[in-house]
């Protein structure tokens, strides 16, 4: 099965991700993509631990850029919800607003959850033996 | 593209703290067969550290980093480094960060929001000596502009433009639409002399000191200016 097809199949069970932007991202190379969201799957953990412990040190700085990295790579893999939650967290810390963004980052962090078990999703898909690009 | 660099190999260098984003812009970039990322840096202190010993063609910046700044960067090299071509790429989609990285001596700035694809447009162009705006930006600036001339129709923008003769206004539209001076002087029949002592006279006229606001005011200014020009 093709790269595109396999991605077309797996987004379809996952839309929280965009199967095009995938494909740009690694400009069609199966082994990119793999390394990729492998990368990807570690930044967004890492990032994810720093607001966490930013909420709890009430850091904005250390806040607004783990929020901004997020929606980075959101944006990269076409994540849209994530990346307009992330957005808009993001907006509210530059703006001084930190009062509602716990609340906020639990949406987020559920969105996340569900684009990250897209991407392991993907990433078991291109690991099967039938895959021949 | 600049004369100097027909040719050869592009050496093109990204500084963006995402190891993802720049294995993405690599595999995308070498895509094409003259261009090359040379070297990749986390932070905008290493990649300034490593001017020491050789220059990029082009440099491609992420904004925000958890040690230093993208902007602060775009500021130094356009002080110390002006023949290095800066793309700023960024998640950040509003149009304010967009007009402080041009202001500041970004050669074009480009969003993650948009598809990577764009990339390869925006080396291209700024690799041209033109400006790259992503187009969703493009359009936000716009509607700004149309909107505070319609609030303020004497405005001072509209005004300078006014101020310029035909020939110059002429010359100013090919800017917006990315020619370089030897190809506006290809288009309009003149020498490239006579090109560049209009380029001087439209800076005089607008206010601006440089070639590179000159193509980012005529970028900005599109619609102005062929509004202008079709009356």
């Amino acid at each position: 099965m093709r790269l595109d097809e396999k991605l077309a199949r797996v987004s379809d069970a996952s839309p929280a991700i965009d199967s095009q932007r995938l494909l740009s991202l690694c400009a069609g190379k199966p082994d990119v993509l793999i390394q990729c969201l492998e990368l990807l799957i570690a930044e967004v953990a890492s990032n994810r631990l720093q607001v966490d412990q930013a909420l709890a040190a009430n850091d904005a700085r250390a806040l607004g850029v783990g929020v901004h990295n997020l929606r980075g790579s959101m944006s990269l893999i076409g994540a849209a919800q994530a990346r307009d939650l992330a957005a808009a967290i993001e907006n509210d810390v530059d703006a001084g607003d930190v009062r509602t963004v716990a609340n906020q980052w639990q949406k987020l962090d559920r969105e996340l959850n569900q684009c990250m078990a897209n991407v392991r999703a993907l990433l078991r898909a291109l690991d099967e033996p039938e895959a021949h690009f | 593209m600049k004369p100097e660099l027909s040719g050869r190999t592009i050496k093109i260098a990204t500084v963006d703290d995402h190891p993802m984003t720049r294995l993405a812009l690599k595999t995308v970039i070498e895509q094409h067969p003259q261009w090359q990322v040379t070297d990749e840096f986390s932070t905008p202190d290493a990649f300034q550290a490593s001017l020491r010993k050789s220059e990029p063609d082009v440099v491609i910046i992420d904004l925000l980093f958890n040690e230093g700044s993208g902007l602060d960067l775009v500021e130094y090299l356009k002080a110390f480094h002006p023949s290095i071509r800066c793309l700023v790429y960024s998640a950040r989609t509003e149009k304010h960060y967009a007009e402080r990285c041009l202001r500041a001596g970004a050669h074009g700035y480009a969003c993650k929001d948009e598809p990577i694809d764009v990339i390869p447009e925006a080396i291209e162009r700024v690799l041209k000596n033109d400006v790259y705006l992503s187009p969703q930006l493009t359009r936000r600036i716009t509607e700004t502009f149309v909107r505070r001339q319609q609030q303020n129709p004497a405005a001072s923008d509209e005004q300078a433009i006014e101020s310029l003769s035909n020939r110059e206004l002429e010359v100013l539209q090919l800017i917006g639409q990315g020619y370089n001076t030897k190809q506006i002087a290809e288009s309009v029949c003149r020498s490239v002399k006579t090109i560049e002592t209009y380029r001087y006279r439209i800076k005089k006229k607008l206010g601006i000191t440089s070639g590179t606001e000159l193509a980012q005011y005529a970028l900005v200014h599109r619609e102005g200016i062929n509004a202008d020009a079709a009356r």
